[in-house]
């Protein structure tokens, strides 16, 4: 959320969250970034977009002004996460770029500390706003919603889905990059294959998480998507993109990391509904299927750079 | 209609359903596992007739009726645990409008009426204690130690490691209570070995209306939160109860030669509560229960707060990863033993809409329960517990 203010740009409410909270990663989700790792999440209020079926419309979609919100420094939320355990921080709950500089400055701190920052976005932004997430933040999760233009215009109230595809390529070469696909039945499920193709055309070791969306917020007469339909057309895309992941339902058999070339299951991981998973047990070996030696493709502390690229 | 075991599984299990898609897990793995027979089936049948409809929805109220109504039909239970918690999510999120509360009390006594109408259990009835406006929070970001709120527990809130200046502060803010040290804590009121072990260094108390926001806390707008309630109000001709806790010991008296429900119906206090009533203590010296798992565990294992494992407000987040077993059950690693439904020489049954505190608190044999978090309607979960008849 920004004004202008003599000339420039401000943000209207710098350091200003709505939550703060130690969650597991894999539940925020990202499974390919430090699996089994505590992570501070945390979040402000407002988005760039419209979604109609927005799951976090009580944060998402209200005016900061109107919440019952946190005055945090960075060094406050970084020393939090600290208290609490937790190996790195996550902008998540809402859009990060409607608070670009508290996200980054807090970004900076967790740097001082050795707390690697993760982010969560629609992938909206100019080119420069895109390269300071690329620079400050260690591994993003982009929603990209669909490959139609008109899907954006029509759900999420944007004019163009260029700029999210140009941030993804552009993610996807300096960061660890998560993507996560929206399901509403019937609107964007036939588009599958095809996104998975385009996935894989950037780069076929970036997670995709397919999301069971429910019918929340201004869609709540919609149909519930079919488990078993997203599910079919989800095991013909697995032939096109190793890490594919199914999930927002409890007890989902498509949160687990099978290695590509032996199809063993490196990481085993349980879906308690809501978006993510939670890990049971990872059994890779330094980012190696401990069947078949395979390097899977998987952020780490030990690693320099994104292992697998 | 007994299950078969394989080594390393556990002696209940999970049914899930989440509309025309149904999984079967082991409960304290969480894993997958393959199972059919008669009562897994007839669990199956009965859950995937009647979806939940949703937390704010005034059908869920119906969906607890009728699916009691079935459980009991089918399974023949001694015993029922039906907990009605849509007055709560009413009363904190809704609309809040005086007729909208009224539909929602006509719609809970009709449907209590139509439970015991189609059975032949003897009723007991409590209303978990009212709801009051939210007048403000008390704002625990501000000192440096972890300062833990949860929705879980609104008029508590717990400091780890706090320093002087930390305790000073807190001593001078408005609305608080109370303020007790652990260690004045377990001097008066004792506790078991992990309650003890998880409690917070200072555990704060809100004064009536207010709660707190610190770490943990969300940003969801709430609009009341429950009241002190000292006593709540219970009704039976079953015999006299003077504390939460004296519920067990009654319903124990009378099982199983009387087939009993158990019936709690939250957000509702003395005004509100259409049955004849006694009032009854809901609180253990200056500590008072609200609508979470220790109140409901207090009525279903007769043991007061302090000697269940969990304490108000705890660092959950320490316990929650891969070695925690029963992922369905919030923070517990096994379920309880001593509850109600876990008496060897009955039949149990529960239904709730509250998810997990239904199955960790009736222990019933069978219970059935939403699948909701954070008011997003997930489907429904069904616990089949086998272990006390082997």
């Amino acid at each position: 959320m920004y004004a202008v203010v003599d000339g420039e740009i401000r943000e209207r409410f710098p350091n200003t969250w709505s939550t703060y909270h130690a969650t597991h990663i894999e539940q925020i989700p990202f499974f390919h970034a430090y699996p089994g790792s505590r992570s501070l999440l945390v979040g402000t209020a407002g988005c760039n977009f419209s979604c109609s079926y927005c799951m976090n419309a009580y944060v998402a979609k209200e005016k900061p002004e109107n919440l019952d919100l946190f005055e945090l420094t960075p060094e406050k939320l970084v020393k939090t996460a600290k208290l609490s355990g937790c190996h790195n921080i996550v902008f998540g709950v809402n859009e990060v770029t409607v608070s670009l500089p508290s996200a980054i400055n807090l970004a900076k701190e967790a740097k001082l500390h050795n707390l690697p920052m993760g982010c969560l976005s629609n992938g909206y932004m100019t080119e420069e706003a895109a390269g300071l997430l690329a620079d400050h933040m260690s591994f993003l999760n982009i929603s990209l919603k669909s490959l139609s233009p008109e899907f954006y215009q029509k759900y999420a109230g944007v004019t163009d889905i260029k700029p999210v595809l140009r941030n993804i390529e552009k993610f996807a070469v300096k960061n660890h990059l998560e993507i996560t696909t929206p399901i509403v039945q019937s609107v964007n499920d036939h588009e599958i294959e095809e996104i998975a193709k385009y996935i894989r055309d950037i780069d076929p070791n970036i997670p995709w998480h397919v999301f069971r969306l429910l019918p929340e917020y201004k869609m709540k007469d919609y149909a519930y998507p079919d488990i078993e339909k997203i599910s079919e057309a989800l095991q013909k895309a697995g032939e096109i993109l190793p890490y594919i992941y199914f999930s927002n339902f409890v007890g989902s058999p498509w949160v687990s990391t099978n290695c590509p070339e032996c199809g063993k299951t490196v990481i085993n991981r349980i879906s308690l509904g809501t978006c993510g998973a939670k890990l049971l047990n990872n059994l890779l070996l330094e980012n190696r299927c401990p069947g078949c030696g395979e390097k899977i493709a998987v952020l780490e502390d030990y690693e320099k750079g994104i292992p697998g690229r | 209609m007994k299950r078969e075991f394989r080594e390393g599984e556990s002696m209940s299990t999970g049914i899930i359903d989440v509309r025309d898609w149904q999984v079967t897990v082991d409960f304290q793995t969480g894993n997958k596992i393959e199972l059919e027979n008669e009562l897994t089936g007839m669990v199956r049948e009965i859950i995937r007739n009647n979806r939940y409809p949703g937390d704010m929805d005034l059908r869920s109220i119906d969906w607890v009726t009728d699916m009691g109504l079935r459980l009991a039909d089918k399974y023949n239970p001694d015993f029922m645990f039906l907990s009605y918690a849509q007055p709560y999510f009413f009363s904190a999120y809704g609309q809040g409008t005086p007729g909208e509360w009224e539909s929602v009390m006509k719609r809970i006594f009709d449907n209590v009426e139509k439970f015991l109408a189609g059975t032949d259990f003897w009723p007991v009835v409590v209303g978990l204690g009212r709801m009051t406006d939210l007048l403000g929070k008390i704002d625990l970001s501000i000192l440096d130690c972890l300062a833990i709120a949860t929705n879980w527990s609104l008029q508590y809130a717990g400091l780890f490691n706090p320093t002087a200046e930390d305790v000073e502060k807190v001593m001078a803010m408005p609305k608080l209570e109370k303020v007790i040290s652990k260690e004045d804590f377990v001097k008066e009121y004792g506790g078991s070995e992990s309650f003890i072990k998880r409690f917070p260094d200072y555990l704060l108390t809100a004064e009536e209306g207010y709660t707190f926001k610190g770490f943990e806390s969300t940003s969801r707008k709430i609009k009341k939160i429950p009241a002190k309630n000292i006593e709540i109000p219970i009704y039976t001709t079953l015999g006299e109860v003077n504390s939460l806790i004296d519920i067990r010991g009654l319903i124990d008296s009378v099982l199983p030669e009387k087939k009993v429900a158990l019936i709690v119906i939250e957000a509702i206090g003395a005004g509100d509560f259409e049955y004849e009533y006694k009032l009854c203590s809901n609180k253990l010296n200056s500590y008072i229960y609200e609508h979470i798992e220790s109140q409901y565990l207090a009525m279903t294992t007769g043991k007061h707060f302090q000697y269940h494992p969990f304490p108000p407000v705890f660092k959950f987040f320490e316990e929650d990863n891969e070695n925690k077993s029963y992922p369905f059950s919030g923070s517990h690693y096994t379920l309880p033993q001593d509850t109600i439904g876990r008496r060897k020489d009955i039949k149990s049954g529960a239904v709730g809409t509250r998810g997990m505190v239904t199955h960790v608190a009736s222990g019933a044999d069978i219970c059935i329960e939403c699948y909701a978090r954070q008011l997003s309607n997930m489907g429904t979960l069904a616990v089949i517990n086998d272990t006390k008849n082997e």
